[in-house]
């Protein structure tokens, strides 16, 4: 009888437990606009549901409910969200900012898009990446009508514009350059200065060996670093040869035809020969490539100038150490951009108006101006007119306006050829592992390319 | 008296949960085997015949892909057999048997994405644990590059695949050998038997089922391993980590889903054929008590 009691006092202190639960879940969950209020971004991962139309909050001018837009963005970055946040005050919108992993980003951009899913503002690879994979004339508004679509940068504009006019993304961040980020205060102790060729390379290679530094850091592991090289180098066969990607996008050249892309990864080869290159080069990341050339143990390492601002949020007081140079080629100097990843809307976005009156505000002058002030060193305006000032500037930043006024600019061959070729990191681990030859490396790329463009059923493949 | 009569349950007990295994399993699949023969992009289909077999069988990482599938499997399920029947041995009448079963079937609870980035930072040629520790003992040449040496790194992902599931494989083990008579046992110790001829003529065969299930259950996780590779060498050093599903990816992530969708039944294929074969072959063989 006593147990019999016990176990029914048991089960109503059970009972009266989930019940406190339940009401102080229900207390917690309730009413959450008025918590949210003083957030004007919320950082989430889950990837909620976009074009919620949700509004958080109250507008202290017009005691109007503040929008929140949703927004889809690749991997973690404080320094990023400090000026969408920024961006946000000042238009009076909250963004709710969905992180995605890097390694599956694209693929969960372009799930979205099939299963109309996209965020309320879109954040995306420019050209034909966004033309191919989030199929913008049946998805995205077309933003021609605004007025900041004149103010792209000529270099830049068809990466945004349709042949029709059409302008389904406009840029989202500075104009990013690809090339060699290095180390200013080891150059300076080991008496190198910037090399302005290939054979310069390995000179001042072998004197940074001989200093007691790694002269040149590659991060295989995270295995699209091992294409900047590639990619940069491959701005130099546009460069000496006229018209050739033109001409592999019409399936009438190859990859083997580009000789400073070959070249690249040849002289990587030399230099893991020589000892020039770390030695665990194939298990090193991106984030120890960072420490590497921050902390001095590396003297150089081939980047995107997307690199400074993550130096920026890790190494901050580094950041006036470290400096930029195009891949170094005799002759005339080459250098490589990525056009910024497009601001676009989904046409079936029920904050279309509010997005659009960020995208003006971000692509303003005072937009521009909150932006570089919190991304001081990413790389340069893409938008028309914008004035820096030049006092301010960080030595990465003076570095690359100082090779984009003398360097023939191109844009990135993985944006501009015919169909995406997918990532070659892979492949050129063969090339350093010796498995593979720099041009069975422009072969394979070139197979990548056929087999990918018949498929998609481009002519003259 | 009662007639006693064989009585079924209606179908229509069963039909809901038919409806809802045709929708979300069957029907998926079909569409599968059906995008397998197109060039699909989640926009558009458009019928391709055989081209993406064709497209894959001509491509050299798919033969690297499915060698180092074979011999992932090989090894695991070897390893894991072995290895956890030894450990069931070992600990079926142990002193402190629940802890050390505890123990060892700790990392089965584990992601396998923890695994891999905890072995990616024990691995690690220059600082990783393994190696530190090897050198400080005077074994510096067994500080390979175990995750990065073309010869080694799938041997590597196998031996972290079996330290993660023998605790499993270990419970089934358990399991069966707590099943086994305990007068069978005494009966072969009063006919003189040694432990050796008492495990083989007596613990041995009346394993052979939780034996097949182990070989059944690891064959086909091996065959299907992804996340364990992804996480920890995301099939390189180039492709000499590459197996069936993370080829399949990286097609994926290239956008090519009618290709990649080729690959998985391809795959589908190849574990169904072994996995029928094998429970053919090994079902023979089982004794019931």
């Amino acid at each position: 009888m006593k147990r019999k009691g016990q176990k029914r006092r048991a089960n109503v202190l059970l009972l009266a437990m989930i019940v406190f639960s339940l009401l102080l879940v229900t207390a917690c969950g309730g009413n959450s606009g008025s918590s949210s209020n003083n957030n004007t971004t919320g950082k989430n991962n889950t990837g909620a549901p976009s074009g919620s139309g949700k509004t958080d909050g109250q507008d202290n001018k017009d005691n109007k409910p503040k929008v929140t837009i949703t927004h889809a963005v690749n991997g973690d970055s404080p320094s990023r969200d400090a000026w969408i946040q920024a961006i946000a005050d000042a238009v009076g919108v909250n963004v709710d900012i969905q992180i995605l992993p890097t390694e599956q980003f694209e693929q969960i951009y372009k799930v979205k898009a099939g299963t109309k899913d996209l965020p309320d503002m879109i954040n995306y690879h420019p050209g034909a990446r966004t033309r191919f994979d989030l199929q913008p004339r049946d998805n995205l508004v077309d933003l021609s009508d605004l007025p900041i679509a004149n103010k792209i940068m000529d270099d830049i504009l068809p990466y945004y514009q349709e042949e029709d006019g059409a302008l389904y993304g406009v840029p989202s961040q500075a104009v990013r350059f690809g090339g060699i980020a290095y180390n200013k205060r080891v150059f300076k102790e080991a008496g190198v200065s910037v090399p302005q060729s290939l054979e310069e390379l390995l000179d001042i290679s072998e004197k940074l060996k001989a200093h007691g530094v790694t002269p040149f850091y590659l991060s295989g592991k995270d295995s699209w670093t091992l294409q900047i090289p590639g990619l940069v180098a491959f701005s130099y066969d546009q460069l000496h040869t006229e018209g050739i990607l033109n001409q592999i996008n019409q399936n009438k050249a190859s990859f083997t035809d580009a000789k400073n892309f070959i070249e690249a990864y040849e002289t990587l080869l030399v230099m893991l020969d020589r000892g020039y290159i770390n030695s665990d080069f194939l298990s090193a990341t991106y984030a120890n490539g960072q420490q590497a050339i921050a902390e001095g143990t590396a003297a150089m390492y081939p980047v995107l100038s997307s690199f400074y601002g993550t130096i920026m949020d890790n190494y901050p007081d580094k950041l006036d150490e470290m400096g930029f140079f195009p891949w170094p080629v005799e002759g005339q100097k080459a250098v490589t951009f990525w056009p910024p990843m497009i601001y676009g809307i989904p046409n079936y976005s029920k904050n279309i108006d509010d997005v659009k009156k960020y995208i003006e505000y971000f692509a303003s002058d005072e937009g521009q101006s909150l932006y570089f002030k919190h991304q001081p060193a990413i790389g340069v305006p893409a938008y028309k007119g914008i004035q820096i000032d030049e006092s301010t500037l960080l030595e990465p930043i003076k570095d690359m306006i100082e090779v984009s006024k003398t360097a023939r600019q191109f844009a990135t061959m993985d944006f501009s050829v015919v169909v995406n070729m997918g990532a070659f990191g892979e492949k050129v681990q063969e090339v350093l592992m010796e498995v593979r030859t720099p041009t069975g490396l422009a072969e394979y790329l070139m197979d990548t390319l056929r087999n990918n463009a018949k498929s998609a059923g481009i002519a003259g493949f | 008296m009662h007639n006693l009569e064989r009585k079924t349950y209606s179908l229509t007990f069963v039909l809901p949960w038919l409806l809802v295994y045709a929708v979300f399993f069957i029907l998926p699949t079909l569409f599968g085997f059906y995008y397998a023969f197109t060039d699909w992009n989640l926009h558009s289909v458009r019928f391709a015949g055989l081209n993406n077999f064709v497209e894959i069988f001509q491509d050299p990482v798919f033969s690297m892909a499915m060698k180092n599938t074979i011999l992932f499997t090989v090894v695991s399920v070897a390893l894991k057999v072995v290895v956890s029947l030894s450990l069931a041995l070992a600990l079926h009448r142990c002193i402190a048997s629940n802890f050390f079963r505890t123990v060892f079937f700790t990392p089965y609870v584990l992601s396998y994405i923890a695994i891999g980035v905890l072995f990616t930072a024990i691995l690690h040629p220059e600082i990783g644990l393994l190696n530190q520790t090897l050198r400080a003992i005077g074994l510096d040449f067994l500080a390979w590059g175990w995750l990065i040496e073309k010869g080694k790194v799938i041997y590597s992902l196998a031996f972290i695949d079996v330290w993660r599931s023998m605790g499993f494989h270990m419970a089934v083990f358990i399991a069966a050998l707590q099943t086994i008579p305990q007068d069978l046992q005494e009966a072969a110790l009063t006919d003189g038997a040694g432990p050796l001829q008492k495990f083989r003529h007596v613990t041995f065969p009346l394993l052979a089922s939780a034996f097949n299930a182990n070989i059944m259950f690891a064959l086909i996780v091996g065959l299907t391993k992804f996340d364990l590779v992804y996480a920890t060498t995301g099939g390189g050093p180039g492709y000499f980590s590459e197996v069936l599903k993370t080829m399949v990816y990286k097609q994926f992530a290239m956008g090519r889903y009618g290709l990649a969708t080729a690959g998985e039944l391809i795959i589908f294929i190849v574990v169904i054929t072994l996995t029928v074969a094998l429970r053919r072959m090994l079902e023979k063989r089982e004794v019931e008590v």
